[in-house]
Protein backbone atom coordinates (compact mmCIF):
# COMPACT_ATOMS: atom_id res chain seq x y z
CA UNK A 1 0.00 0.00 0.00
CA UNK A 2 3.53 2.31 0.40
CA UNK A 3 2.89 2.61 -3.18
CA UNK A 4 -0.66 3.62 -4.01
CA UNK A 5 -1.75 7.30 -4.22
CA UNK A 6 -4.11 8.38 -1.54
CA UNK A 7 -6.35 9.18 -4.30
CA UNK A 8 -6.07 6.37 -6.53
CA UNK A 9 -8.63 5.71 -9.49
CA UNK A 10 -9.34 1.79 -9.85
CA UNK A 11 -11.44 -0.89 -10.85
CA UNK A 12 -11.51 -4.52 -9.52
CA UNK A 13 -13.30 -5.93 -13.07
CA UNK A 14 -15.31 -4.11 -16.08
CA UNK A 15 -17.97 -4.20 -14.97
CA UNK A 16 -17.38 -1.67 -11.69
CA UNK A 17 -17.58 1.82 -11.73
CA UNK A 18 -14.75 3.99 -11.29
CA UNK A 19 -13.79 3.82 -7.63
CA UNK A 20 -11.67 6.12 -6.04
CA UNK A 21 -9.14 6.25 -2.47
CA UNK A 22 -6.55 3.89 -0.64
CA UNK A 23 -8.74 2.91 1.83
CA UNK A 24 -11.71 1.60 -0.60
CA UNK A 25 -8.89 0.07 -2.89
CA UNK A 26 -7.11 -1.64 -0.62
CA UNK A 27 -10.71 -3.22 1.03
CA UNK A 28 -10.90 -4.57 -3.12
CA UNK A 29 -8.24 -6.32 -3.28
CA UNK A 30 -8.55 -8.90 -0.79
CA UNK A 31 -6.30 -11.15 -3.24
CA UNK A 32 -2.64 -9.10 -2.46
CA UNK A 33 -2.88 -9.79 1.52
CA UNK A 34 -3.82 -13.80 1.51
CA UNK A 35 -1.12 -16.09 3.23
CA UNK A 36 -2.39 -18.57 0.87
CA UNK A 37 -2.23 -17.07 -2.69
CA UNK A 38 0.13 -16.10 -4.88
CA UNK A 39 0.90 -14.24 -8.05
CA UNK A 40 3.11 -14.45 -11.09
CA UNK A 41 4.46 -11.34 -13.11
CA UNK A 42 3.95 -12.13 -16.62
CA UNK A 43 4.27 -9.06 -18.77
CA UNK A 44 4.91 -5.91 -18.23
CA UNK A 45 4.85 -2.47 -20.67
CA UNK A 46 5.25 1.13 -19.97
CA UNK A 47 4.66 4.01 -21.74
CA UNK A 48 5.75 7.26 -20.32
CA UNK A 49 6.14 11.36 -20.52
CA UNK A 50 7.10 13.93 -17.88
CA UNK A 51 3.05 14.36 -16.97
CA UNK A 52 2.10 10.99 -17.11
CA UNK A 53 3.21 7.01 -16.88
CA UNK A 54 0.80 3.82 -18.71
CA UNK A 55 1.70 0.65 -17.35
CA UNK A 56 0.52 -2.36 -18.49
CA UNK A 57 0.82 -5.75 -16.60
CA UNK A 58 -0.25 -9.66 -17.60
CA UNK A 59 -0.76 -11.27 -13.75
CA UNK A 60 -1.57 -14.56 -12.93
CA UNK A 61 -2.96 -15.38 -9.77
CA UNK A 62 -2.40 -18.22 -8.40
CA UNK A 63 -5.22 -19.10 -5.71
CA UNK A 64 -4.15 -20.94 -2.88
CA UNK A 65 -1.73 -23.47 -4.15
CA UNK A 66 -0.45 -25.22 -1.15
CA UNK A 67 -4.30 -26.58 -0.37
CA UNK A 68 -4.40 -29.35 -3.32
CA UNK A 69 -6.46 -31.47 -2.40
CA UNK A 70 -8.84 -30.02 0.35
CA UNK A 71 -12.24 -30.12 -0.25
CA UNK A 72 -13.43 -26.80 -1.46
CA UNK A 73 -10.38 -24.95 -1.93
CA UNK A 74 -9.46 -23.25 -4.94
CA UNK A 75 -6.46 -26.00 -5.61
CA UNK A 76 -4.19 -23.30 -7.30
CA UNK A 77 -6.50 -22.31 -9.43
CA UNK A 78 -4.82 -19.88 -11.86
CA UNK A 79 -6.45 -16.79 -13.31
CA UNK A 80 -4.89 -14.73 -15.83
CA UNK A 81 -5.48 -10.84 -15.72
CA UNK A 82 -4.88 -7.58 -17.84
CA UNK A 83 -4.04 -4.94 -15.72
CA UNK A 84 -3.56 -1.53 -16.56
CA UNK A 85 -2.16 1.38 -14.43
CA UNK A 86 -1.17 4.70 -14.62
CA UNK A 87 1.74 6.00 -12.20
CA UNK A 88 2.77 9.57 -11.46
CA UNK A 89 5.74 10.99 -8.94
CA UNK A 90 6.82 7.50 -8.20
CA UNK A 91 3.02 6.46 -6.54
CA UNK A 92 0.13 4.15 -8.70
CA UNK A 93 -2.77 6.38 -9.41
CA UNK A 94 -4.94 4.08 -11.31
CA UNK A 95 -5.31 0.62 -11.05
CA UNK A 96 -7.63 -1.68 -13.32
CA UNK A 97 -8.11 -5.36 -13.74
CA UNK A 98 -9.78 -7.01 -16.27
CA UNK A 99 -10.19 -10.69 -16.80
CA UNK A 100 -8.43 -12.52 -20.20
CA UNK A 101 -10.28 -15.61 -19.95
CA UNK A 102 -13.89 -16.84 -20.24
CA UNK A 103 -13.27 -19.46 -16.86
CA UNK A 104 -11.66 -16.63 -14.71
CA UNK A 105 -13.70 -15.86 -11.71
CA UNK A 106 -13.78 -12.01 -12.46
CA UNK A 107 -15.38 -12.39 -15.83
CA UNK A 108 -18.18 -15.11 -14.18
CA UNK A 109 -19.50 -12.61 -11.81
CA UNK A 110 -19.04 -10.04 -14.90
CA UNK A 111 -21.95 -12.08 -16.30
CA UNK A 112 -23.32 -11.96 -13.10
CA UNK A 113 -22.87 -16.48 -12.59
CA UNK A 114 -21.29 -16.36 -9.59
CA UNK A 115 -21.94 -13.79 -5.87
CA UNK A 116 -19.82 -11.36 -5.42
CA UNK A 117 -16.96 -11.93 -3.17
CA UNK A 118 -16.60 -15.70 -4.16
CA UNK A 119 -13.28 -16.93 -5.25
CA UNK A 120 -11.86 -14.08 -2.44
CA UNK A 121 -9.45 -15.40 -0.28
CA UNK A 122 -11.07 -14.77 3.72
CA UNK A 123 -10.05 -11.48 5.54
CA UNK A 124 -8.19 -12.35 8.92
CA UNK A 125 -9.59 -10.50 11.60
CA UNK A 126 -8.67 -7.63 13.44
CA UNK A 127 -8.66 -6.48 17.42
CA UNK A 128 -8.58 -2.37 18.48
CA UNK A 129 -9.61 -1.05 15.35
CA UNK A 130 -13.14 0.70 14.68
CA UNK A 131 -15.79 -1.30 12.71
CA UNK A 132 -15.60 -1.18 9.35
CA UNK A 133 -18.02 -0.24 6.83
CA UNK A 134 -19.90 -3.39 5.42
CA UNK A 135 -17.39 -5.05 2.72
CA UNK A 136 -14.44 -3.13 3.88
CA UNK A 137 -11.63 -5.22 6.28
CA UNK A 138 -10.58 -3.30 9.42
CA UNK A 139 -6.94 -3.83 8.07
CA UNK A 140 -7.76 -0.93 5.30
CA UNK A 141 -9.62 1.34 7.98
CA UNK A 142 -5.90 3.31 8.37
CA UNK A 143 -5.73 4.63 4.73
CA UNK A 144 -6.81 7.56 3.59
CA UNK A 145 -10.51 7.69 1.94
CA UNK A 146 -8.91 10.08 -0.84
CA UNK A 147 -10.60 12.94 -2.51
CA UNK A 148 -13.69 12.51 -4.13
CA UNK B 1 43.82 16.04 -33.94
CA UNK B 2 41.10 13.01 -34.80
CA UNK B 3 38.33 11.96 -32.57
CA UNK B 4 39.67 8.74 -32.18
CA UNK B 5 43.15 9.90 -31.81
CA UNK B 6 41.31 11.50 -28.50
CA UNK B 7 39.82 8.30 -27.57
CA UNK B 8 42.97 6.46 -27.97
CA UNK B 9 44.58 8.02 -25.60
CA UNK B 10 42.00 8.82 -23.10
CA UNK B 11 41.07 5.48 -23.24
CA UNK B 12 45.21 4.44 -22.63
CA UNK B 13 45.38 6.85 -19.53
CA UNK B 14 42.32 5.43 -18.24
CA UNK B 15 43.81 2.17 -18.63
CA UNK B 16 47.49 3.16 -17.31
CA UNK B 17 45.49 4.22 -14.10
CA UNK B 18 44.07 1.52 -13.77
CA UNK B 19 47.27 -0.26 -13.66
CA UNK B 20 48.83 1.84 -11.29
CA UNK B 21 46.64 1.65 -8.72
CA UNK B 22 46.56 -2.47 -9.59
CA UNK B 23 50.75 -2.12 -8.91
CA UNK B 24 50.11 0.54 -5.65
CA UNK B 25 47.78 -1.86 -3.99
CA UNK B 26 49.29 -4.87 -5.27
CA UNK B 27 47.63 -8.45 -4.16
CA UNK B 28 44.68 -6.35 -2.02
CA UNK B 29 43.34 -5.65 -5.05
CA UNK B 30 41.26 -8.40 -6.78
CA UNK B 31 39.38 -7.78 -10.07
CA UNK B 32 35.64 -7.81 -10.07
CA UNK B 33 33.84 -9.97 -11.91
CA UNK B 34 31.33 -7.70 -14.35
CA UNK B 35 27.95 -7.86 -12.46
CA UNK B 36 25.54 -10.69 -14.82
CA UNK B 37 23.33 -8.26 -16.98
CA UNK B 38 19.85 -8.21 -15.58
CA UNK B 39 17.26 -10.33 -17.25
CA UNK B 40 13.27 -9.51 -16.51
CA UNK B 41 11.41 -12.59 -15.01
CA UNK B 42 8.89 -11.32 -17.56
CA UNK B 43 8.35 -10.33 -20.73
CA UNK B 44 8.57 -6.76 -22.09
CA UNK B 45 8.44 -6.67 -25.61
CA UNK B 46 6.23 -8.27 -27.80
CA UNK B 47 6.59 -8.63 -31.39
CA UNK B 48 3.82 -9.11 -34.07
CA UNK B 49 4.55 -12.96 -34.58
CA UNK B 50 3.98 -13.66 -31.07
CA UNK B 51 0.58 -12.49 -31.04
CA UNK B 52 -2.08 -15.40 -30.27
CA UNK B 53 -5.34 -14.99 -32.43
CA UNK B 54 -6.95 -12.48 -29.61
CA UNK B 55 -4.07 -9.89 -29.59
CA UNK B 56 -3.81 -9.91 -32.96
CA UNK B 57 -7.66 -9.11 -33.65
CA UNK B 58 -7.13 -6.41 -30.79
CA UNK B 59 -4.41 -4.89 -32.42
CA UNK B 60 -5.80 -4.96 -35.61
CA UNK B 61 -8.72 -3.13 -34.33
CA UNK B 62 -6.94 -0.25 -32.48
CA UNK B 63 -4.52 0.06 -36.04
CA UNK B 64 -7.81 0.75 -37.41
CA UNK B 65 -8.60 3.14 -34.75
CA UNK B 66 -5.43 5.35 -35.19
CA UNK B 67 -5.92 5.04 -39.33
CA UNK B 68 -9.42 6.70 -39.08
CA UNK B 69 -8.50 9.13 -36.80
CA UNK B 70 -5.40 10.30 -38.93
CA UNK B 71 -7.80 10.17 -41.80
CA UNK B 72 -10.29 12.64 -39.88
CA UNK B 73 -13.22 9.89 -40.63
CA UNK B 74 -15.00 9.56 -37.44
CA UNK B 75 -17.79 7.46 -38.98
CA UNK B 76 -14.72 5.01 -40.18
CA UNK B 77 -13.46 4.83 -36.41
CA UNK B 78 -17.07 4.35 -34.93
CA UNK B 79 -16.76 0.69 -37.00
CA UNK B 80 -13.72 -0.28 -35.06
CA UNK B 81 -15.86 0.69 -31.55
CA UNK B 82 -18.93 -1.25 -29.83
CA UNK B 83 -21.86 0.12 -29.59
CA UNK B 84 -21.73 -0.08 -25.82
CA UNK B 85 -18.16 1.40 -25.51
CA UNK B 86 -17.08 3.30 -22.14
CA UNK B 87 -14.46 5.50 -22.26
CA UNK B 88 -12.70 8.62 -21.00
CA UNK B 89 -11.30 11.43 -22.47
CA UNK B 90 -8.69 11.95 -20.31
CA UNK B 91 -6.97 10.17 -16.98
CA UNK B 92 -8.98 13.25 -14.56
CA UNK B 93 -12.80 12.45 -16.61
CA UNK B 94 -15.33 10.16 -15.16
CA UNK B 95 -16.10 7.18 -17.43
CA UNK B 96 -18.79 7.85 -20.16
CA UNK B 97 -20.62 5.11 -22.17
CA UNK B 98 -22.06 4.79 -25.84
CA UNK B 99 -20.67 5.21 -29.42
CA UNK B 100 -23.01 7.83 -30.27
CA UNK B 101 -21.19 9.95 -27.40
CA UNK B 102 -17.66 8.65 -28.32
CA UNK B 103 -18.21 9.43 -32.50
CA UNK B 104 -19.53 13.20 -30.94
CA UNK B 105 -16.52 13.85 -28.69
CA UNK B 106 -13.56 13.01 -30.82
CA UNK B 107 -14.95 14.41 -33.80
CA UNK B 108 -13.86 17.96 -32.51
CA UNK B 109 -9.70 16.55 -32.08
CA UNK B 110 -9.49 14.17 -35.41
CA UNK B 111 -7.42 14.74 -38.05
CA UNK B 112 -4.02 16.02 -38.74
CA UNK B 113 -0.36 14.67 -38.45
CA UNK B 114 -0.15 11.44 -36.44
CA UNK B 115 2.44 8.98 -35.28
CA UNK B 116 1.65 5.73 -33.87
CA UNK B 117 4.78 4.61 -32.60
CA UNK B 118 4.24 1.98 -30.19
CA UNK B 119 1.82 -0.90 -29.05
CA UNK B 120 1.82 -3.61 -26.66
CA UNK B 121 -1.67 -6.37 -26.37
CA UNK B 122 -2.18 -8.69 -23.87
CA UNK B 123 -4.98 -11.02 -25.12
CA UNK B 124 -7.04 -13.73 -24.18
CA UNK B 125 -10.05 -15.26 -25.37
CA UNK B 126 -12.57 -13.23 -23.02
CA UNK B 127 -11.03 -9.91 -23.48
CA UNK B 128 -7.65 -8.46 -24.11
CA UNK B 129 -5.75 -4.99 -23.21
CA UNK B 130 -3.82 -2.51 -25.44
CA UNK B 131 -1.46 0.35 -25.00
CA UNK B 132 0.05 2.65 -27.56
CA UNK B 133 2.68 5.20 -28.01
CA UNK B 134 1.75 7.99 -29.81
CA UNK B 135 2.74 11.76 -31.29
CA UNK B 136 0.11 13.99 -31.71
CA UNK B 137 1.34 16.66 -34.16
CA UNK B 138 -0.59 20.08 -34.58
CA UNK B 139 -0.80 22.77 -37.28
CA UNK B 140 2.49 24.32 -36.27
CA UNK B 141 4.13 20.98 -36.11
CA UNK B 142 5.02 21.21 -32.21
CA UNK B 143 4.53 17.60 -31.08
CA UNK B 144 2.94 16.27 -28.28
CA UNK B 145 3.54 12.69 -26.85
CA UNK B 146 0.53 11.15 -26.03
CA UNK B 147 -0.65 7.69 -24.35
CA UNK B 148 -3.92 5.42 -25.27
CA UNK B 149 -5.70 2.38 -23.47
CA UNK B 150 -7.47 0.03 -24.77
CA UNK B 151 -9.99 -2.78 -24.33
CA UNK B 152 -10.81 -4.93 -27.09
CA UNK B 153 -13.53 -7.70 -27.32
CA UNK B 154 -14.96 -10.05 -29.90
CA UNK B 155 -12.60 -7.45 -32.73
CA UNK B 156 -14.50 -4.05 -31.54
CA UNK B 157 -12.89 -1.66 -28.93
CA UNK B 158 -15.07 -1.92 -25.77
CA UNK B 159 -12.95 1.23 -23.71
CA UNK B 160 -11.21 3.75 -24.69
CA UNK B 161 -9.07 6.51 -22.83
CA UNK B 162 -6.43 9.21 -23.96
CA UNK B 163 -3.82 10.76 -21.82
CA UNK B 164 -1.22 14.04 -22.41
CA UNK B 165 2.45 12.35 -21.45
CA UNK B 166 4.08 15.73 -22.20
CA UNK B 167 3.27 18.87 -20.47
CA UNK B 168 0.98 21.34 -21.92
CA UNK B 169 -2.33 22.43 -22.81
CA UNK B 170 -5.50 20.52 -23.73
CA UNK B 171 -5.73 19.95 -27.44
CA UNK B 172 -7.79 22.74 -29.08
CA UNK B 173 -11.26 21.21 -30.46
CA UNK B 174 -12.78 22.26 -33.65
CA UNK B 175 -17.17 21.09 -33.26
CA UNK B 176 -17.26 22.43 -36.92
CA UNK B 177 -14.71 20.03 -37.97
CA UNK B 178 -15.91 18.02 -41.39
CA UNK B 179 -15.72 15.39 -38.95
CA UNK B 180 -17.91 16.52 -36.52
CA UNK B 181 -20.76 17.27 -39.38
CA UNK B 182 -20.45 14.12 -40.72
CA UNK B 183 -21.15 13.02 -37.51
CA UNK B 184 -24.32 14.90 -36.60
CA UNK B 185 -25.49 14.31 -40.41
CA UNK B 186 -25.13 10.16 -39.56
CA UNK B 187 -26.82 10.51 -36.02
CA UNK B 188 -29.34 12.79 -36.42
CA UNK B 189 -33.01 11.34 -36.47
CA UNK B 190 -34.15 10.79 -40.15
CA UNK B 191 -37.02 13.60 -41.23
CA UNK B 192 -39.66 11.34 -41.28
CA UNK B 193 -39.16 9.64 -38.39
CA UNK B 194 -41.67 9.01 -35.56
CA UNK B 195 -41.43 11.04 -32.60
CA UNK B 196 -39.74 9.78 -29.50
CA UNK B 197 -43.60 10.11 -27.67
CA UNK B 198 -45.16 8.39 -30.38
CA UNK B 199 -46.65 11.95 -31.37
CA UNK B 200 -48.62 12.05 -28.05
CA UNK B 201 -47.61 15.79 -27.56
CA UNK B 202 -47.49 17.15 -23.99
CA UNK B 203 -44.73 17.02 -21.84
Amino acid sequence: MALIDDNVVFRPDPTSALRRGARAYCGAYGFVRSATSVLKLDELYVVGGPSETLVIIKRTNINSPADIGREGSLNGYQVSLVVFARVKNGKITEWYDAPLNKVSGAALRGSGALPPGFGQPAQPAQTGQPAPPPNLPAVCMPYPEGSK
Amino acid sequence: MTRPSIVLILSASAAAAVLALAVTFGAAVHAQAPAPPSVPTYGTSKPDFWFNPFEAAAARAVRGWFASWKAGDALLLGSFVDQNVIFRPNSAADLSRGRDNLMKLVCGYMGGRLNLTGLYVIGGDFDAGVITRWDKVDAAGKRTRMGSFFRVRNDVITEWMDTQLDPGPAPAVNENSEACQAVNAALAPPPNAAPANGGRGGN
